[in-house]
């Protein structure tokens, strides 16, 4: 198939997937309220309830998008892409309904990697990732013929926990992929120019980012509906599985630095696997007026968001702006790390 | 310019050069061997990326505990 029709099928996916998103999340949103299925608004000063989750249209506009491009290329990474955010959306839709533990998410997300490794090394030249590693400065690959199929056992379910502890104000989970997905495209528009990529992985971020627009209209401040954890889990799967298959790996882990070391900090602090709902000790608290403010107990867990509170208390719309700006600060570190990549090297 | 902010940002920036760094050590230790051979043994790519990741870690906790200790609980002190 050729590129201009390669181009043509992925803009009418990214069409596709938009319109799907827009309208399938405006209709839950209806169905969801309608049911009941909603959850407090924790940092509103009038307490209101909100629709949740928003997961099945954003999982259903980016499996649809995915697929017609599947359909039109053929290319086994876009069907790698498809089924890894199906699997990491399902597991989050199992736990939005059921609440899985904090054990149960983890083990159940490190499976999703399987089928990547499967399209991998059972069907012949699928091109599914490659495991020359390119660091930063350096022209000459690092091979990871051993290390890289763990590394993708691994880094799916980081990156889908990752989204998902990140989602704790309106739209950052979104607005974290939707800002961090620009240097990821950067990255491999760099690599395809560098003739050491491939053109189907940027191609494949055209549907993953038309829907997530389309669902970020909605879970913006002030949000109409939440993702869940079947909108978190999906979008950090399908953001890991896009760096895979673009060959961007460190680039976009530099994208989400933000989100990284509010896990990390979490993690860190508390130093085991649990949901935040079984925290004893809350981050931050919350005033009358719905001022956000650190705590200062010492039993409280480091996050990020306790961190962006630590000098001054906050209301929820200018908190979700600093950590946007942070996820930029990062965005423009990630697009330097691409170039530091693919067109300025010394070694 | 919020204290915080500036804080959380050189956070990143330093979270940045330590990867960069890393990829220069890395670089530094796998051209003897993968030059010519493509391959560095997976044991020495395994311990390297341990080595690197728990230096990446400590470094980080380091800088965690400085600004929890300055800006968090340090304000508990002045207001009690």
């Amino acid at each position: 198939m050729n590129l201009a029709l390669e181009v043509l099928s992925a803009a009418i996916a990214s069409i596709v997937s938009f319109v799907l998103c827009f309208a399938g999340t405006k209709r839950l949103i209806t169905y969801l309220a309608s049911k009941k299925m909603t959850v407090l608004d924790f940092h509103k000063a009038d307490k209101r309830q909100v629709p949740r989750p928003g997961g099945p249209a954003l999982i259903a506009a980016i499996v649809v998008g995915e697929g017609i491009l599947f359909g039109t290329t053929q290319s086994i990474a876009v069907l790698a892409l498809l089924i890894v955010t199906l699997l990491s959306g399902l597991i989050g839709l199992i736990d939005d309904l059921k609440t899985l533990g904090g054990i149960a998410k983890p083990a159940l997300l490190s499976t999703v990697g399987l089928p990547v490794l499967a399209l991998e090394y059972l069907i012949p030249e699928s091109n599914v990732f490659n495991h020359h590693l390119y660091l930063p400065l350096f022209s000459v690959p690092t091979n990871l013929a051993l290390i890289y199929p763990l590394l993708v056992l691994i880094a799916i379910p980081v990156a889908t926990n990752t989204i998902n502890t990140v989602d704790v104000l309106n739209g950052v989970a979104s607005g974290t992929i939707l800002i961090a997905l620009v240097p990821v495209a950067f990255g491999i528009s760099l690599r395809i120019l560098e003739g050491k990529g491939s053109p189907i992985a940027l191609l494949a971020v055209f549907p993953l980012y038309l829907s997530l627009i389309a669902f970020f209209f909605f879970h913006r401040y002030p949000s109409r509906i939440f993702p869940g954890d079947s909108g978190s889990l999906a979008l950090g799967g399908a953001y890991a599985t896009i760096s895979i298959i673009g060959g961007v790996e460190i680039v976009a882990v530099i994208a989400i630095l933000p989100a990284i070391l509010n896990s990390f900090f979490f993690l860190s602090t508390v130093k085991r696997l649990v949901e935040h709902r079984q925290i004893k000790t809350q981050p931050t608290g919350i005033l009358p007026d719905g001022t956000m403010f650190a705590s200062r107990d010492t039993r409280a867990p480091t996050t990020l968001l306790r961190m962006v509170l630590a000098t001054r208390p906050m209301k929820e719309d200018l908190v979700v702006r600093e950590i946007f700006k942070l996820a930029a600060i990062s965005a423009v570190l990630s697009a330097v790390t691409a170039i530091l990549t693919w067109v300025v090297v010394i070694g | 310019l919020d204290r915080a902010f500036a804080y959380l940002t050189a956070i990143i920036v330093v979270a940045w050069l330590l990867v960069l760094a890393g990829a220069v050590i890395v670089f530094a230790l796998i051209v003897p061997f993968n030059y010519f051979h493509d391959f560095l043994d997976p044991i020495v790519q395994g311990v390297l990326a341990t080595i690197l990741s728990l230096a990446w870690i400590w470094i980080m906790v380091l800088i965690r505990n400085s600004f929890v200790r300055k800006e968090i609980l340090a304000k508990t002190e002045e207001s009690s």
